[in-house]
């Protein structure tokens, strides 16, 4: 009996470990979603390392014990952890999305001294940046009345001036998640779907009988690829409308937003289609598919600021994102939808998800197989 | 369109290189309305053959024509592909679909659908089926409908009754004897297939090892009798094999099992191996016509046709001597 049971746990653990698809999941996932989460979050809390320049226009001890105390309030194993660095000269007017600019008026100090109250702190960010920057920039409010307090020993109105720097309408919780969750959902019936159907009828050997039936199996495959653009309009409509009166997402849609949004759904479905279809171009089994699928999914989802802003990421990492057809995908979609933005308008972006759609088709022809030999 | 004539399937040259072996086929073809039955053991290259002349094979060098028509015409006129039907191994329709809309598929692709075959193979009873949860017996038959309903001018079916209890499989082979006008290839395993073919194409290791209609192989290889005898013990089968293969260099022997020994010959053959045997150590013996099932398994079998028994001679009789035919 003893015996029989080793026997049996033997063969498991040979068949675990001949999959090479399970090992991955089991043994190099983890370390994979931790770097992500890492690199999207940061090493010190939730809402990742945030980035603050400061302009000291006042430059006495006073504002340098104020940008001390700043420092020491965005220090490591704070609820926020910030880098702080001090700009003589800004470079331009505007700070970068996701970074949160505070500026110290000249006469700062003075203001103290002669008890005339105090001059304005200036906090200008992107007000649709992600939710670290926000909280980042509001909690200056408390840190300025803290300073105030302790530098004029008596209790100061607190004066913290806020500054949208968005050039368009800030994007809400719901509008951002809403978008995101709507290229998530092309992606997984896109981008995966189509790839493990591919492969399945390769698998299945169907692409090889469709190849003796009087049609082409091009055509059989843009059947396969059309239908699915249909479905993916079909289901964008339905969370769009169903985002807009279940959940209560304030988009003030009008008819040439919808006409647009409709453009870009069809852009960016045919991107992702087609790279789904490339995807699958040589794969030979399912569940090859599956884990390729899922690597790639798992990475577009963080990488695209779909659900985790982009903002959050390090400068270097954020270029080669903005790259990502999904990236590009959702920011259009953010622009027409939420913000009002013309089709014209994102022209750069449906240019860049047509270059992706094309090196996607390309590829697919010079690899793709219709049955393994 | 192409001038048929006489011909229906003309391969001038197939070669293709495969792992074991390869394939290789110079100057064979088929005539219009004849039934050509590729038959050998497993991987002896019958599927690869009618995958090759399917197009199906990237790296086959092939040249010749099917129906008048260059093998690379097929594969880029896909309107010519309606006159072709084809029954794949391994090779499912797309999951999901219910039968029915495998029936409307073959309708819309072929323009037309022989009601009766789709009777006859009980297809129209599974129309509100899943695929995927009928059985194999049950899809196979789906399978030869999309091959046979349009009754198209050439067939090429891989192992057509595979899966068939012996009623459909009966049935499959009336409607193909129905289709006379219709040019049938097939890989066959069965003597109920073997049975409808014209002309029986043995492969052996890639190479075409002999061709003819299979009742004249049937002759030719095995001759026209058999004796089939059960011994008691496997010693006693093989002292049988050793006095007999002594006398009678030119017979077909084969053993099934340890204990049991098939011969075959002509009549004299026969009946002097039947005087070899012993009443005493003997628990059955028949004798009677040789039939296409022995044929086949010749075929299969080969040089193994006594590998059982000499499994327990190993070392002592070289297993290569163990068939030989006239």
């Amino acid at each position: 009996m003893l015996n029989a049971l080793r026997i049996l746990l033997v063969n498991e653990l040979k068949l675990i470990l001949r999959e090479k698809v399970a090992l991955f999941w089991i043994f190099l996932f983890p370390f994979f979603f931790m770097a992500i989460m890492l690199f999207s979050s940061g090493r010190n809390g939730m809402f990742g390392d945030q980035r603050i320049e400061i302009v000291d226009q006042d430059r006495t001890p006073t504002s340098l014990r104020y940008i001390a105390d700043v420092r020491q309030a965005f220090s490591r194993h704070s609820i926020v952890n910030a880098t702080v660095t001090i700009l003589d000269h800004p470079p331009s007017d505007r700070a970068a999305p996701g970074v949160v600019r505070v500026i110290i008026p000249r006469g700062f100090a003075n203001a103290f001294a002669v008890h005339s109250g105090t001059l304005p702190i200036t906090v200008a960010y992107d007000y649709s940046s992600g939710f670290g920057t926000v909280v980042a920039a509001r909690s200056f409010t408390v840190l300025t009345a803290r300073f105030l307090v302790t530098a004029s020993r008596t209790p100061a109105p607190t004066t913290v001036d806020y500054v949208n720097t968005a050039k368009y309408r800030p994007i809400g919780y719901l509008e951002y998640m809403l978008t995101g969750i709507l290229v998530m959902s092309m992606m997984t019936s896109g981008m995966n779907n189509t790839c493990i159907a591919v492969v399945a009828q390769r698998e299945r050997n169907t692409f090889k009988l469709m190849s003796c039936l009087p049609l082409s199996p091009g055509m059989y495959l843009g059947a396969m690829l059309f239908a699915r653009v249909l479905v993916l309009l079909i289901a964008s409509v339905v969370l769009l409308v169903g985002g807009r009166y279940v959940y209560q997402v304030p988009m003030p849609l009008t008819l040439s937003q919808y006409g647009s949004a409709a453009a870009l759904i069809i852009f960016g479905g045919a991107t992702l289609l087609s790279l789904g279809t490339a995807m699958a171009s040589r794969i030979s089994r399912v569940q090859t598919a599956m884990f390729v699928c899922n690597i790639v999914y798992l990475s577009l989802l963080f990488a695209s600021d779909l659900t985790i802003p982009m903002t959050t990421y390090p400068p270097a990492i954020q270029r080669f994102m903005l790259a990502l057809p999904t990236a590009q995908f959702v920011h259009a979609l953010r622009a027409v939808l939420v913000q009002g933005s013309s089709l014209v308008s994102q022209a750069p972006t449906i240019g860049t998800l047509s270059i992706w759609c094309i090196a996607s088709l390309l590829f697919t022809v010079l690899t793709f197989r219709w049955h393994v030999q | 369109m192409a001038d048929v004539g006489e011909t229906s399937v003309q391969v001038d040259s197939l070669a293709l290189e495969l792992e074991k072996f390869e394939l290789r086929i110079d100057n064979w073809s088929v005539r219009r309305g004849d039934c050509a039955a590729f038959v050998g053991r497993n991987g002896s290259g019958k599927t690869t053959v009618l995958e090759s002349i399917l197009g199906l094979r990237k790296d086959a060098q092939l040249r010749g024509s099917l129906l008048g028509y260059r093998f690379t015409e097929w594969k880029q006129r896909a309107a010519l592909r309606q006159r072709l039907g084809v029954l794949l191994q391994r090779a499912g329709l797309p999951e999901g679909l219910y039968v029915k809309d495998i029936i409307a598929l073959h309708r819309n692709l072929y323009h037309r659908s022989s009601a009766a075959i789709l009777d006859a193979l009980g297809v129209g009873g599974l129309a509100n089926q899943a695929y995927e949860r009928i059985s194999r017996g049950e899809q196979q038959r789906v399978d030869l409908f999309m091959s046979l309903a349009h009754e198209p001018e050439l067939l090429i079916l891989d192992e057509p009754f595979t899966g068939l209890d012996s009623r459909f499989a009966h049935v499959t082979a009336g409607i193909l004897k129905g289709l006379s006008n219709t040019t049938i290839l097939m890989a066959c395993h069965s003597e109920l297939e073997l049975s409808l073919a014209d002309n029986m194409v043995w492969m052996d290791a890639g190479k075409i090892r002999d061709s003819g209609h299979p009742q004249a192989l049937r002759t030719k290889m095995l001759g026209d009798y058999r004796l089939h005898v059960s011994f008691r013990t496997g010693a006693c089968a093989l002292d049988f094999i050793t006095t007999l293969r002594q006398q009678f260099k030119q017979t077909y022997v084969r053993a099934e099992g340890e204990t049991e020994v098939i011969v075959a010959g002509d009549k004299s053959i026969v009946s002097a191996a039947q005087s070899l045997v012993g009443e005493g150590y003997i628990t059955a013996l028949q004798y009677g016509p040789t039939s296409l099932a022995d044929l086949l398994n010749c075929c299969a079998r080969g040089e193994s046709a006594l590998d059982s028994l000499l499994d327990q001679e190993r070392g002592t009789v070289k297993p290569a001597a163990g068939v030989q035919y006239a």
